[in-house]
């Protein structure tokens, strides 16, 4: 994907001297091309903020690419996340269990929400369950329980637990209100309920002069995400300190948990991916053929991520009528037909994307395949095969975005190995961590790799280069931190290096 | 009592080892072919190069070639068996019973029967470790140890003053000969041993060239095997510009630390395997606290002010490192997260001077009580010495600008190890610490590791972070081991006993001729008797 966009940067070969956007546009883009995504979104939003109409095109197709690369981000990040946090809080479970001293009473509460949030729901169920039973906790911390338990039970199919649970809570409570909108929008039950509850805990959270707490704002995240409310949800991302903790817990004199929301990552990249076909079915009304064009293809491309298909291959039908010049027309083609696939059927996928290879398949072309492949989890056996050999025959150093499709590729298919070798190998080293030099999805799964491959202090290193930028990464930080200082097995040295 | 699984595993592959052939090692079988020479780089030469007295990495990385330990750490990061086949720990986690393997010999010195490998051996280089009069920063490590007794020639077992976390992998330190120094009481840096040692490691130590290159050679009878490369090589470079050329030009095959300048180049170049390890290290100037001059907190915070950290790696350094906060690496499970680095603020550090009673007096020098802030900092010629030139040099630069002199002094590897370690004859000084994952800076900043030869070198002395360190080992919860690091990081980075730079990335670099490579992170060549060079390679 990264490659297309690169192609579409160069066709639209981005005159910033005469677009008609201010200079906070411009450098919000300069922002994008850095790879700083979270303050170009910011920035790009406030520009598009203080207008009235929808124009310029441009600008609203330049603020999609910068809604559409975080969302995929994000979506990177939560890959990493859920599994994560359940791994930490199990373990700290355990070991509390064990030690049968200075436990935690949030670690049930908080192991529960992450098995909700990885879609795990009866093991949820139990955590939660376990946690209501805890006496002496916070009555908030209960309230949250409680939505959090009624969702477990709906999404298992117990759905008048689910509403009889529900129904005991107080919305007049704003915390509670919003998770519990969100709740609802989840399950699809009282649809009526969601935005008067979601608006009136937003009005309340939003006028309260300190930052929004973050599970709330994930949650109404969700919701403007799901709803199409771009506007309200920049607010509440504008108002949120997303490195921040969801609960502290203070046990004695020198033991503080801290605990985060476990869907935050999700939320936020549902949100991006709205907002950023928003932005392009805008920008498709552009009398600009260029603005058009590109903004089609790149609203398929949002529709795509998020598993709207139909709409993803309309838009890349519209696109192929539209006479698009020929590199455009080239990747189009591809995905017109890998989006019209049935994708649960990767054996008839897999033998039409490699259909698509010819005899003089470029390093690109093979590229932007095997991501394709990458993003749909269908197999494409000859041009994974090509890209192997042409990475392997490669003079000098293999091309990097042949590393990276072939990375992405293997860590679509939790291949760590792999995905290490390739990732590794196309990761700018002189410029190791950095995000301007090293794509962050590319160094996000890379960090996944070295986690998975026990390489704790090298994925820790990642995240922390990262979090500088996205400081909602500060949750995996503290649960990998976590794993790392419960599973290393060193003697204590220090040498002088 | 409780055994652990891996150990378990390996008894059994033991037992029936034993049934098949005694004392003969191990053949592997692996199908790998022997053979062949390693030369690698090193940007320095070893001080002494047994594992009890050295505290530098170049030693370290010899002796991780010629010794072994009760307990290993494997790849996966897992504890298993070394020299003890098993172990036992009791319920109340306080009694170790090793059972050790009785197939390992040391390595002969010449005309000399290999002599087996017993009890008394583990017996003697603990006490040996644990003298009053030996000087290693390995005492602090065992403290736990309240005894040790032999069982019978192939069992020990050691009684802890208390259970603690991964106690186990604490038994990794290397097991010397009760037949090697020739002071069997203490061990010093005068002892021939430190200089010629003999282990039970994959590989032995033949001579040391008058160029000071270690040369190395394979131990036919290592108990996993006779490990696949005949020799490795050691060669010192002052100049890491050199080091990598010399890999360019195949005069070496591997180098330990790649020079960031030749990052680009070696990762382009299809020869070669660029691989990053180890990233829980750190820079820094550290202060000598016994200077009345500055022992005033608000002195070192200063310093720190007073230095834009930010852009001295970006242009030393290409800005291939992060600036940290505090005691611990980002990359450790240990770093405290909410300290932000101390910003540039120039102003700042002189406001916080003249709270210490510091003026600006002749030749604008600041000065409190007729004495200048006139400084002598040492700095050792190894690693990256061009960089370091100039990291010295702006730093000298930034606190000229706010009255602070510095007299800059580059300095040969050992005489600076002295100056610094012994004799403690220095103000500032410049180094890097790299630890293992365990995050334990205890020996750095421990007020019982003041001393002669010892790593609390600066005399940092505070009663609560010598309780905290204490706290945070007897701890047996994980989260509030966690939690006393984070404190100690935050209490560190405010008293500022260091000035804290930077965690630059670490790269080794092999010709692809080397097969089976795997770096441990901290150790280097854990596994190097596993790697091989096919017969049509080598040289």
């Amino acid at each position: 994907m990264k490659k297309a966009i690169l192609i579409l940067l160069l066709w639209v070969s981005f005159p910033l001297a005469v677009q008609a956007g201010s200079a906070d546009a411009q450098q919000a883009m300069r922002l994008f091309q850095k790879h700083h995504y979270h303050d170009a979104a910011l920035l790009m939003y406030a520009q598009l903020s203080h207008r009235t109409i929808e124009e310029p095109y441009d600008i609203q197709r330049n603020f999609g690419m910068i809604c559409l690369a975080n969302a995929r981000f994000y979506n990177r990040l939560h890959q990493a996340a859920k599994p994560l946090q359940v791994e930490y809080l199990k373990r700290m479970v355990q070991a509390d269990d064990q030690r049968k001293s200075a436990a935690s009473r949030l670690a049930r509460l908080y192991l529960g929400k992450a098995l909700l949030a990885d879609g795990r729901f009866t093991p949820a169920i139990a955590a939660l369950t376990q946690f209501l039973e805890i006496s002496g906790v916070d009555e908030i911390d209960r309230y949250e329980a409680r939505v959090d338990l009624g969702a477990a039970h709906h999404a298992a199919g117990q759905k008048i637990r689910a509403t009889k649970i529900w129904s005991a809570l107080p919305v007049d409570e704003p915390h509670v209100a919003a998770l519990l909108a969100a709740a609802y929008q989840q399950s699809g039950l009282h649809p009526e309920k969601i935005l008067p509850l979601a608006q009136g805990a937003a009005k309340t959270l939003l006028t309260a002069n300190k930052p929004i707490p973050v599970q709330c704002a994930s949650a109404l995240l969700d919701i403007y995400g799901r709803r199409n409310m771009v506007r309200e949800g920049f607010e509440i991302i504008a108002h949120t300190q997303l490195a921040t903790f969801a609960r502290e817990e203070v046990i004695g004199d020198h033991k503080v948990l801290r605990f985060y929301d476990a869907g935050l990552f999700r939320h936020l990249s549902a949100f991006y991916s709205q907002a950023a076909i928003n932005a392009f079915n805008t920008a498709k009304k552009s009398a600009n053929t260029r603005t058009s064009v590109t903004a089609t293809f790149l609203a398929g491309e949002a529709y795509a991520f998020s598993r709207r298909m139909d709409e993803a291959s309309r838009a890349m039908d519209e696109l192929l009528a539209a006479a698009p010049p020929n590199a455009l027309s080239r990747l189009a083609q591809v995905r017109q037909l890998a989006y019209g696939l049935n994708t649960h059927s990767p054996k008839t996928t897999r033998l039409d994307l490699d259909g698509l290879l010819s005899e003089k398949s470029s390093v690109d072309q093979l590229s932007d395949i095997v991501l394709l492949c990458a993003q749909l989890g269908v197999d494409c056996p000859d041009a994974l095969k090509r890209a192997t050999l042409l990475w392997q025959q490669a003079q000098g150093r293999p091309p990097a975005n042949l590393g990276m499709a072939l990375g992405h590729y293997y860590r679509a298919r939790q291949d760590h190995g792999r995905t290490l070798h390739y990732l590794e190998a196309a990761r700018d080293k002189s410029r190791k961590n950095r995000i301007e030099a090293n794509p962050p999805a590319m160094l996000a799964d890379l960090a996944w790799a070295y986690y998975k491959n026990r390489q704790y202090s090298e994925a820790l290193e990642i995240y922390f280069t990262m979090s500088k930028q996205f400081p909602a990464v500060r949750q995996i930080q503290v649960a990998l931190q976590g794993i790392y200082s419960m599973e290393q097995q060193s003697a204590g040295d220090a040498k002088i290096f | 009592m409780k055994r652990l699984p891996n150990f378990v595993c390996l008894t059994i592959i033991v037992v029936a080892g034993l049934l098949l052939a005694q004392p003969a090692a191990a053949i592997r079988s692996d199908g790998n072919p022997d053979g062949g020479v390693l030369n690698y780089g090193e940007y320095g030469r070893p001080v002494t190069l047994d594992p009890i007295t050295s505290n530098d990495m170049i030693s370290l990385r010899v002796s991780e070639l010629v010794f072994s330990g009760l307990t290993a750490i494997n790849e996966k990061q897992e504890v298993v068996p070394d020299l003890a086949e098993r172990a036992e720990i009791s319920d109340d986690g306080r009694l170790y019973t090793f059972y050790l393997r009785k197939d390992v010999t040391w390595h002969p010195r010449e005309g000399e029967t290999p002599v087996p490998f017993t009890a008394d051996d583990v017996i003697f280089t603990y006490n040996i470790m644990m003298h009053p009069k030996t000087i290693t920063p390995l005492k602090v490590r065992n403290e736990f140890i309240e005894s040790v007794e032999k069982i019978d020639d192939f069992t020990v077992r050691f009684t802890l003053k208390r259970p603690i976390l991964n106690a186990l992998a604490k038994f990794s330190f290397k097991i010397i000969p009760q037949h090697g120094p020739e002071n069997k009481e203490f061990l010093t840096r005068e002892d021939p041993f430190v200089h010629h040692p003999i282990g039970t490691g994959p590989y032995m130590v033949r001579n040391i060239t008058a160029d000071r290159e270690v040369i190395l050679v394979a131990n036919d009878n290592y108990y996993k095997g006779r490990p696949h490369i005949d020799k490795f090589v050691a060669r010192p470079f002052a100049d890491q510009n050199i080091m990598g050329q010399a890999l360019m030009f195949n005069a070496i095959d591997m180098i330990v630390l790649v020079n960031h300048r030749d990052i680009p180049q070696i990762q382009g170049d299809k020869r070669f395997v660029l691989q990053p390890y180890n990233a829980l290290s750190y820079s820094f100037f550290g202060f000598n606290i016994r200077n009345p001059l500055l022992v005033d907190k608000r002195v070192r915070q200063a310093f720190t002010y007073a230095v834009n950290r930010q852009e001295m790696l970006d242009a030393f350094f290409q800005g291939q490192g992060t600036i940290i906060s505090g005691p611990f690496a980002p990359g450790s499970w240990a770093y405290n997260l909410d300290i932000q680095p101390t910003p540039y603020d120039p102003q700042k550090a002189v406001a916080l001077l003249k709270e210490a009673g510091f003026e600006r007096g002749p030749g604008g020098i600041m000065a409190r009580d007729g004495q200048k802030l006139s400084l002598t900092l040492k700095v050792p010629i190894a690693k990256e010495s061009e960089a370091i030139k100039r990291v010295v040099l702006a730093f000298k630069n930034y606190l000229s600008k706010i009255g602070i002199e510095i007299q800059g002094e580059f300095i040969e590897w050992l005489a600076w190890k002295e100056d610094i370690f012994l004799h403690h004859d220095f103000d500032l000084m410049f180094a890097s610490w790299v630890f293992d994952d365990s995050a334990d800076i205890s020996s750095l900043f421990h007020s019982a590791e003041i001393g002669a030869w010892k790593n609390n070198f600066g005399a940092y002395s505070n009663p609560e972070v010598d309780s905290l360190i204490v706290e945070s080992k007897l701890t047996l919860d994980h989260e509030k081991r966690r939690t006393i690091n984070r404190k100690l990081h935050a209490i560190i980075a405010d008293e500022s006993p260091y000035v804290f730079l930077w965690t630059l990335t670490n790269y080794a670099a092999y010709n692809k001729k080397v097969r089976h490579v795997g770096i441990h992170p901290y150790k280097f060549f854990s596994y190097a008797d596993e790697w091989y060079i096919p017969k049509t390679e080598q040289r």
